[in-house]
């Protein structure tokens, strides 16, 4: 299990988390992200890490 | 015939929209063995924090690299740096480099833009553009060294530079050619507001205004002469004047060109004239739209790949793309030419065409943004389905 940490002052609210696990992701009203659910089971741990990385702000980290 | 497992990917540019390129590859189900061939000498790497962290941070960061290494690894990817492609030849599938020649069975061209220069200030020492990480590096050296900076072109570009020349105490003056900054983009109302944001911030913005000449002493730029006839001091001068694709090596290679930009032609699957070969990023035209920016050059390039390896996705997105001036966060989304400008206040422009929203651009209005984004991207979606 690993958890998701996001750094609302850095998203620029570009959305590329949203586009590749909006099931994680989403950029909300305020146009920055939320992170729907912080703890990542390990099957999903690639697709996360991989949308982590598509951050051009880097805004995401997994921690675990 | 080679095998499934055997066939080759090649992609030459290593930037954002190749590297997607190989990711939306090997998602498509691409099992063959995949190079990417990129000129510098770099591990791939993101351009939006060139002109924001890496001229504002204490100590110049490392390259920002687009994907780490277990990433790369993961994907399988041959990376060869330092290797230029220099020639094309569609016929027998081959691509020419400084490092000899590859065969591809599949290519992905993605070779970016270069930064536009002005000839005449071609050499003379002090007189920068802003395309690579060396670019950034040296920009920055630059500004750490400087009290006063001319800085030629108001766009996204020569905007950040100058929030960060101004963040370090420097004197500087924006110089634009045409009227206010971006206002063939945003037109004239948001334009207004973005050329507040510079004068707030202390920027000496000209307007209608080009660089006539240039003094220089052996230690570099010294003077620049303007067409209104001042001449303004200068430490260093920065050129933001736009970029052109880098397809002078696609020359002769049967891949067609578009005669007005030299964007290489490819229809919304991404396809070029050429059999086999696909385009994605700064360097597409598509269907005659070429976007200079992050989002469409990353959707750009997974579709490319994807479709390279067998899928048949059109790439259909809306436009997006953002900034920082001045401590202010900018953003742009959708249609922003050509209709009807709306300023609601607070920094959030609406652009509207017979009625409908069309685009609009924020100045620290994020929410805004968002639910107009996320509105236009459901009316995409909709339409494609339909
Ligand atoms: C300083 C800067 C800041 C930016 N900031 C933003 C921003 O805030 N928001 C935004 O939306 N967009 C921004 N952009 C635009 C965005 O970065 C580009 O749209 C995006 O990088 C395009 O990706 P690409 O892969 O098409 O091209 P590139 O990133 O340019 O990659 C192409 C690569 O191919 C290499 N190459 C060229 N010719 C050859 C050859 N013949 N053989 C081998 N390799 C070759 C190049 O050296 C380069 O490494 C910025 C751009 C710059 C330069
Ligand atoms: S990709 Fe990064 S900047 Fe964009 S919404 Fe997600 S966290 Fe924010």
């Amino acid at each position: 299990m690993s958890a998701i940490e996001a750094d609302k002052t850095v998203c620029e609210g570009i959305g590329m988390c949203e586009a590749q696990a909006d099931d994680y992701f989403q950029v909300g009203d305020d146009g920055l992200v939320d992170v729907l659910t912080d703890e990542v089971p390990d099957p999903d741990r690639g697709y996360v890490k991989a949308a982590i990385d598509s951050c051009p702000v880097s805004a995401l980290r997994l921690l675990g | 015939m080679s095998s499934p497992h055997h066939r080759h990917l090649l992609v030459v540019g290593a930037g954002l929209a190749g590297i997607r390129a190989v990711e939306g590859a090997r998602a498509a189900g691409w099992a063959g063995p995949v190079t990417v061939v990129g000129d510098e000498p770099h591990a791939p790497y993101d351009r939006p924090p060139l002109s924001k962290a890496v001229l504002s941070a204490e100590e110049p960061p490392a390259v920002p690299a687009l994907r780490s290494s277990e990433v790369l690894e993961t994907l399988q990817v041959r990376h060869l740096s330092g290797v230029r492609a220099v020639a094309l030849d569609t016929e027998r599938r081959t691509v020419t480099t400084t490092a000899g020649e590859l065969g591809y069975d599949a290519l992905v061209v993605a070779t970016g833009s270069a930064a536009t220069t002005l000839p005449e200030l071609a050499g003379v020492r002090g007189v920068h553009v802003l395309r690579s990480y060396d670019d950034a590096l040296a920009v920055r050296e630059a500004l750490t060294r400087s009290q006063e900076v001319v800085i030629v072109g108001a766009g996204f570009i020569g905007s950040e530079i100058a929030s960060a020349a101004r963040a370090r105490g420097i004197d500087v003056t924006l110089v634009e050619a045409g009227g206010r900054p971006l206002e063939r983009a945003v037109g004239t109302g948001a334009a207004a507001r973005l050329m507040q944001l510079h004068t707030d911030a202390g920027v000496r913005l000209l307007t209608a205004t080009t660089v006539s000449g240039i003094r220089s002493t052996d230690l570099g730029v010294d003077k620049v002469e303007l067409s209104s006839g001042e001449t303004l001091a200068a430490d260093a001068v920065v050129l933001g004047i736009g970029a052109r694709p880098a397809t002078a090596w696609l020359r002769d290679s049967g891949v067609a060109l578009d005669p007005r930009t030299g964007g290489v032609l490819c229809d919304s699957r991404l396809a070029t004239s050429a059999p086999a070969v696909w385009s994605a990023g700064d360097i597409a035209c598509v269907d005659g739209v070429r976007s200079e920016h992050w989002t469409a050059a990353g959707e750009q390039g997974r579709v490319a790949g994807a479709n390279a390896a067998g899928a048949a996705e059109a790439f259909a997105s809306v436009p997006f793309a953002w900034s920082t001036w001045h401590g202010h966060r900018i953003q742009v989304v959708g249609e922003t030419t050509a209709a009807d400008e709306e300023d609601h206040g607070d920094g959030f422009v609406l652009y509207r065409r017979e009625g409908s929203a069309v685009g609009a651009l924020g100045i620290d209005s994020p929410g805004p943004v968002a639910r107009l984004r996320r509105a236009l991207n459901a009316q995409l979606a909709g339409a494609g389905a339909s």
